[in-house]
Formats: structure tokens, sequence, C-alpha cells
């Protein structure tokens, strides 16, 4: 989701169209992702 | 009383890629207003996500570029007069102007940049990346700096930022104390998107900031900044 979010520019209501999943899930998968990927970045070095 | 985070958190993060539909950016700017602009920790969210998005976008792999590209990137990096977009005359300044979000290339200066950062878009760990400031809450998108403290090369990326008129452009600033140096000159494609390079170098103590300039770009700044970070290496 966060692919077809950043990189494709899709809306949250077309990547729950073009993935099949609920708008919900979208909503909460794109969360979850950002929310590891700014854990992972946390540990780097500033 | 501790106000929660949680819901302003989860509209940042979607903002940070672009994702907010226009009914959840009014409720963002109506929740970050209740906050007020001193809230801390809505302050470091937004900073924390714009570096998650910055750091996306420059961990793109590379991707081909049209045919005809690289002449014409060589062209402005020459100063020579581009078909469109941003160009800077002379030497000192050798713009790149993104035309896919995935693609860097280097040239003149900039290959010093190249060499520092591995030739690719993708910035090493130990590089700092600092997500600007923007100066209008209002003000859509974010803006990422990436670079090495004391060797040379700024890169610079920016997602969902609003059009310009054809005879504008983005142009990022290097400000040290009260001199502001011409770094790099931007235009946000369709997808308000940006992605340019810069030989500036930043040292730690200047002031990066972001205006609206002349399409032919300006040795100082016209316009007062749109977004802006203090560099910070300590």
């Amino acid at each position: 989701v966060i692919e077809l979010m950043y990189f494709d520019g899709f809306s949250q209501s077309k990547i729950s169209e073009e993935l099949g999943l609920p708008l919900g899930t979208v909503k909460s998968r794109t969360l979850l992702g950002m929310k590891r990927l700014r854990a992972a970045i946390g540990g780097l070095p500033r | 009383m501790m106000r929660s985070h949680e819901r302003i958190e989860e509209l940042i993060a979607i903002r940070s890629i672009g994702g907010l539909d226009p009914q959840e950016q009014a409720e963002l700017e109506g929740l970050m207003a209740s906050h007020g602009p001193d809230c801390e920790e809505c302050r470091r969210l937004e900073i924390e996500y714009g570096e998650v998005a910055g750091r996306l976008a420059f961990a793109l792999d590379p991707v081909p570029v049209r045919p005809g590209f690289a002449e014409e990137t060589i062209g402005l990096a020459l100063g020579e007069a581009p078909a469109s977009g941003p160009a800077r005359a002379g030497g000192r300044w050798r713009p790149l102007v993104a035309v896919a979000a995935a693609v860097v290339l280097f040239v003149g200066g900039a290959v010093v940049g190249a060499a520092v950062f591995g030739g690719g878009a993708e910035v090493p760990a130990e590089a700092t990346v600092l997500a600007l400031e923007p100066q209008d809450p209002s003000l859509a998108g974010t803006v990422t700096a990436a670079f090495t403290p004391g060797e040379p090369g700024i890169y610079l990326q920016g997602s969902g930022l609003e059009p310009l008129p054809q005879d504008q452009v983005y142009e990022l600033w290097v400000i040290e104390g009260e001199t502001p140096a011409a770094a790099v000159c931007v235009r946000p494609g369709d997808d308000g998107s940006v992605f340019g390079f810069a030989d500036n170098q930043v040292t730690g103590s200047e002031v990066l900031a972001v205006t609206v300039e002349p399409s032919s770009c300006s040795d100082a700044p016209t316009t007062p900044p749109i977004w802006a970070a203090q560099v910070t290496t300590a």
C-alpha cells in the first residue's frame, strides 16, 4: 500500500479497489508500515 | 492534561506519503489547530514521518530514462538553454531537474557528490536526512534534504507539492548566517514530486530553505521561505 500510495500516487480508495481490500485495511496497513519504517529509521544515526 | 496524538499520528503518517483525502486533511488541520503551534509532539511526528518519506524516496532503484534525457540534463549542467524547465547559467551551479522520481544523474561538479554518496539514489545510513518544516501550516506536501555534513552534495526530495506556474520553480538555499547560497531549482512533476541534487556543502550550522523563484532561478531569494530547517549535526 505504501508503494502504491507514495510511488504511484494512488488514493486510499483507489488502492482499496486495486487490491480488493476494505478501505480500513488499507489505512491500517499504511499506518503499520509507516510506523515500522519510522521505528527502523529511528535506529539510524542522525 | 495529556492530549492524545494517536489520530494525529495516523493522519501525519499517511499525509507524509501523499495519501490523505481532503476530509482527512481537514481533520488533521483541525486537530493540529486544537493542539496549537507549540505542540512539540505534533512537530516531532511531522519531522519523523517526513524523514521516513524522504528516505523512501531516496531508496528507489534507478529506472531507465526516456531517450535524450541524459543529453538534455548535461545541457542544463553546462548552462545551455533547456527546451523546458529550470536552468541556471554559469559553471558554479549545476542544477539537476527531476523528470522521473527514481532517476538521479550526476553531471559535472555533481560527480563529487556521486562519489561521496556512491553514485545512486540511495542515501547512506550515515547521511543526515532533514525534513524541512512548512512555514505555513496549510502548505501541501513534504520536503526533505539529505546530506553528509562536511562533504559536498545535497539531495532534495519533495512529494505532494503544489504545482507551480510555468514561469516559477522551487529553489533550495543553504543559508549560513545572513548569506544565502543558491543550491538547486526544481519544478514539481504532475504527481507533485521533485528530486534534485546540488553540490553545495553543509557543515552543520546552516539553515536550509526553499523559496518560490522565477524559472530562471535567482542568485538571492526574492520571496520568503516556504519550507525551512535548521541544520544540526549534534
